[in-house]
């Protein structure tokens, strides 16, 4: 958990960067005052809310499904909770500024969004297969087995199949992307940290592996 | 919308094509594919817009432009998507269908066993239980599909009665769980189980379908094999499926038990039900209802004639009427066309001389059950069965 602590720090010191860079909501002034520390304040809890939102929510699913929601206080507080029960790793500190956050930003009586439109093809491109030899070795399932349960089950669970902070990776999309699969364990990605410096290329290969070794049927 | 704002009328050289290729095959029952493929009509329908609406990207949510929809068969890459945790990246390559729980010989079949077996095809709707959810004032949490989380197509395969008979049903059986091989994401997120009646297993138009519009059945849509359950709401037709449970109740879980249920009477729009288990019922069948799929919302026309068409649909049961009226003036009844098979749809079109200036449409189905579409759907919490007669407006000129 200290890692992890350390990870959010992290994540809080890079929203305090980007304050000034930042796209407004549309509830938030745009031409906040700097010497309006309310508004301020204001600006910077939600701008936090939103980091929680990217941390904790869009492992699961796009961010369009949710900020193309108009709700009332009472629904989104509703929302957030039937998430956090079916496992958003929210942690408990965080949970009030992301339903802030989502009222705030994305308001009952808020105008309803233009959704994008796309092909079905393109549509489909970020979990189709991705024809990469060489993104990787090729890997063992046996050796993946032990760096699994080393470095992954953690947070994936035992079996991969989700765990207090990671999801579910069994059967996932990303198995038959090996350069995506590569460059989140080199980077990380939202809560993860990266693994270039703790694993080799050819154990991420086993890692692949084993997690693929698990989703054809038995 | 603007997208909508400018789609081609519907080909007279594919109406041509399917009236000719359907013959005589029209007509309620099982179904009897006897001319061209559906296939050759979705190439007629490439040069058209091809965009779908994006709900969410990831799992792909996405819905059918309405005006995407006139044609009797939807082809397969303007089909809505609706995925509750995403196709499983697993492929058809060894898969398995278990059918177990109260039968005789619990049994796992591959796709070569099911291609073994007596082999049916029929059109069918499917329709989201939450299409129109976006409609509802005050609006509800969900995916708030407008209209087009809806499509016709021809589906084949098995009948599901041939594949739980080989298994030998237990008399006390009374439901048939259905679980597909997509993971939830977390272990505290709820499997998509849902299940159905036996008897509406039973029924010979449920089918676990394998291909879709004559194609190998997309992995979007389903594939290798999801359940088709013509006549009730989509979410009866599970996708991917891997496991059949034969079972004295109900499948448990959020999706049974807590989703897909609406007030069993009608209440209040905003009202919050107290006791979820006393007072909802699952929603099961389609409602009757129709769409105007030309011309699109905000469409400019020219003045004289103009063809209004569009696709209606009902649960059990068949469209009986279609009935368009312009600027509130009085219902004149539309031509019910295209082949006549329950569980399918409609196509319809009627006539209108177009005068200068803006005008509303508005159409309405009635069922053979008596009932039409009302001016305003019932408010439920999840945004469940809208069918409220809706207005398109024009400018002509």
């Amino acid at each position: 958990m200290a890692s992890n602590r350390i990870a959010r720090i992290g994540v809080t010191l890079a929203a305090v960067a980007m304050l000034p860079l930042m796209a407004p909501g549309k509830t938030i002034a745009s031409g906040t005052r700097q010497d309006d520390p309310e508004a301020e304040e204001r600006t910077f809890t939600l701008e936090l809310g939103r980091k929680t939102f990217e941390a904790n929510c869009l492992m699961c699913h796009s961010s369009d499904m949710v900020t193309a929601q108009r709700l009332t206080p009472e629904q989104w507080a509703a929302e957030v909770e039937k998430m956090i029960g079916w496992g958003s790793p929210v942690p408990p500190e965080e949970k009030e500024r992301l339903v802030n956050y989502l009222i705030a930003s994305f308001p009952s009586d808020g105008e309803a969004p233009t959704l994008p439109r796309l092909t079905l093809e393109d549509a489909r491109a970020p979990t189709r297969p991705e024809p990469a030899p060489d993104a990787l070795p090729s890997g063992d399932p046996d050796r993946g087995a032990a760096l699994v349960a080393e470095h992954c089950a953690t947070c994936h669970g035992a079996d991969g199949r989700g765990g207090d902070l990671g999801q579910n990776l069994i059967a996932r999309p990303v198995l038959f992307q090996p350069a995506t699969y590569a460059d989140i364990l080199h980077e990380g990605r939202r809560r993860m940290p990266g693994f270039q410096f703790v694993l080799s290329p050819q154990e991420m290969a086993d890692t692949l592996a084993w997690l693929r070794s698990r989703s054809v049927p038995e | 919308m603007s997208r909508d704002a400018n789609p081609p009328a519907p080909a007279p050289s594919r109406r041509e094509a399917l009236r000719r290729g359907l013959g005589g095959a029209a007509g309620l029952g099982i179904w009897a594919w006897s001319g061209a493929s559906p296939a050759s009509w979705a190439e007629d329908a490439r040069a058209e817009g091809q965009e779908l609406i994006i709900h969410n990207l990831v799992p792909l949510d996405a819905e059918t432009p309405v005006t995407a929809l006139g044609d009797w068969i939807t082809p397969i890459d303007r089909f809505f998507v609706r995925s509750h945790f995403g196709a499983p990246a697993i492929g058809p390559d060894g898969w398995r269908l278990s059918i177990s729980g109260l039968v005789d010989r619990p049994i796992v079949l591959s796709l070569d066993d099911l291609a073994g077996m007596d082999q049916v095809a029929m059109p069918a709707v499917l329709q989201c239980a939450g299409n129109g959810r976006g409609l509802f004032k005050p609006n509800v949490p969900g995916i708030a599909w407008a209209r087009g989380a809806v499509g016709n197509a021809e589906w084949s395969g098995v009948r599901l009665r041939d594949v739980l008979d080989r298994a030998g049903v237990r008399d006390a059986s009374r439901h048939v769980h259905l679980l597909g091989a997509d993971l939830p994401p977390h272990p505290k997120t709820p499997a998509f189980l849902r299940s159905i009646p036996l008897e509406k297993a039973m029924d010979p138009t449920t089918i676990l379908a394998t291909h879709m519009n004559g194609q190998p059945l997309p992995d979007l849509h389903g594939g290798p094999i999801r359940v088709v359950v013509p006549c009730w709401t989509a979410n009866h037709s599970v996708k991917w499926l891997r496991e059949l449970t034969l079972a004295e109740e109900e499948a448990p879980g959020f999706y049974q038990q807590t989703g897909y249920r609406i007030p069993r009477t009608l209440a209040p729009p905003g009202s919050v039900i107290e006791d979820p288990t006393a007072d909802v019922v699952p929603v099961t069948a389609m409602n009757v209802k129709s769409l105007i799929t030309h011309p699109g919302q905000g469409q400019a026309l020219r003045p004289g004639r103009v063809e209004i068409a569009g696709v209606a649909w009902t649960g059990p049961g068949r469209v009986t009427r279609v009935e368009v009226s312009v600027d509130d003036g009085p219902w004149q009844e539309a031509a019910l066309e295209g082949p006549e098979v329950e569980g399918s749809w409609r196509t319809w079109r009627l006539a209108w001389e177009a005068p200068s200036g803006p005008h509303t449409l508005r159409a309405r189905a009635t069922d053979s059950h008596g009932e039409t579409q009302p001016e305003q759907s019932p408010w439920n919490k999840s945004g469940y069965l809208w069918n409220a007669i809706e207005r398109v407006s024009v400018e002509v000129g």
